[in-house]
């Protein structure tokens, strides 16, 4: 698949669902710092490409499964804008009736298994999910987002095994933002992660995961061979957090660990920018691009005034779905 | 209005201190510059604006002990670009 395929409508289409997560984590921000938040909040701004260019394949049948920094990837894959925001918010009309949190969004319902608080907890879960989607015979998809300092932790080369062996049809996407949570990625992981995929036979590859159209053909590809029985794929998808490991952290930090101007240095290649501009590259309107952010701001609006005058969840939900 | 309540900056935080005030009551502040400091079990921080404003009431005085959650000030936003 080529990124000259896309046409200017799925490019308008992904630019709007990157505006929207982008719109939501804003606010987010903002709320975090004026205290409305029962929890720290870990933002996926700079980062809005993945998302949106590899869910644009999927449908609800194809499961995800994410990350603490995992807003981005439940909007790119469900519609429900104010369910998200409601659980991020602690209330009761959250998708998980507000137990969860930011760290745990989760829709089975779309084929979102869920944000994780546990660094690579994802991996074998989405390996499970691919091995059912094969199983029951389907043509569905297991995709995995994880961070660049879960590519160190021993489940990622156990997943590669089984789902290279069982030819499992899953998705590895590592979303390497420079930093593992406070140390800059090349102190504390060897080598080039894409190419821990190769001892297993399985293809690995990076991808400009700023540019939303390298996204989605990288994806597109590897989802596709996927689906007719060519097993797995890793992605490296090489982008950069514009906001901190998570908000309020220069509050704990004793000193900095990356510089104020590295930051504004790597907006230049921020991915709504890239795709504006590629937008404009394509010949649309900067009124149809007006028209589209106007309308995503408006949900986004709306539903952080839901998520803020819903109720508490109620004292006795604590102990409503302990068990399955 | 807008009440301004103490977040949560460490995963262990319950309480804060309210240890200084930047801002008096009627001063406007912009995003980002302090508005106050706090003292927890384990740091000392200034507290940031989240967004440009004025600070309308102090709720929670010096030497104030506040809960998470709890209200620190009252506040109003000057016109929000979002």
């Amino acid at each position: 698949m080529s990124p000259r395929e896309i046409t200017s409508e799925k490019l308008l289409q992904m630019y709007g669902r990157m505006f929207r997560i982008r719109q939501v984590e804003e606010r987010l921000a903002t709320v975090q710092a004026a205290g409305e938040l029962p929890g720290p909040v870990h933002l996926y701004i700079g980062e809005e490409a993945i998302a949106v260019g590899v869910c644009a394949h999927l449908s609800d049948q194809d499961w995800i499964c994410s990350t603490h920094r995992g807003h981005g990837h439940f909007l790119a894959k469900s519609d429900e804008i104010q369910k998200m925001v409601a659980e991020v918010y602690g209330r009761a009309t959250g998708v998980c009736g507000g137990k969860g949190g930011s760290m745990h969004v989760a829709d089975v319902s779309k084929g979102i298994l869920g944000a994780n608080g546990i660094v690579g907890g994802g991996i074998a879960l989405a390996a499970g999910a691919a091995l059912s989607a094969q199983t029951r015979g389907t043509r569905n998809v297991a995709v995995v987002f994880f961070g660049d300092g879960a590519a160190n932790q021993g489940v990622l080369f156990e997943a590669l095994n089984i789902a290279a062996l069982w030819r499992l049809p899953l998705i590895l996407v590592c979303e390497n933002n420079g930093y593992s949570e406070f140390s800059p990625t090349a102190s504390v992981t060897s080598g080039e992660i894409w190419n821990r995929a190769t001892p297993f036979g399985v293809p690995g590859r990076p991808v400009d995961g700023n540019d939303v159209r390298e996204v989605w053909a990288a994806a597109g590809e590897a989802i596709e061979r996927a689906r007719s029985g060519g097993g797995a794929t890793l992605l490296e998808m090489r982008t950069y957090r514009l906001r901190g490991h998570v908000e309020a952290e220069k509050s704990f930090l004793s000193r900095s660990y990356r510089s104020d101007a590295e930051v504004e240095q790597r907006r230049e290649r921020e991915p709504l920018r890239l795709a504006m501009a590629a937008l404009q590259g394509a010949g649309v309107t900067a009124d149809a691009i007006a028209k589209v952010e106007e309308k995503e701001r408006a949900a986004v609006r709306a539903a952080f005034e839901y998520a803020a005058e819903s109720p508490w969840p109620a004292p006795g939900a604590a102990f409503e779905h302990m068990f399955a | 209005m807008i009440e301004l309540k103490l977040g949560r900056i460490g995963m262990n935080m319950e309480e804060a201190t309210i240890k200084a005030w930047h801002k008096a009551a009627g001063d406007s502040f912009r995003q980002g510059e302090p508005l106050y400091d706090i003292e927890t079990e384990k740091v000392a921080t200034e507290i940031a604006a989240p967004f440009d404003g004025k600070l309308l009431e102090i709720v929670a005085n010096v030497d104030d002990s506040v809960d998470v959650g709890g209200v620190v000030c009252r506040v109003e936003s000057v016109a929000s670009p979002a």
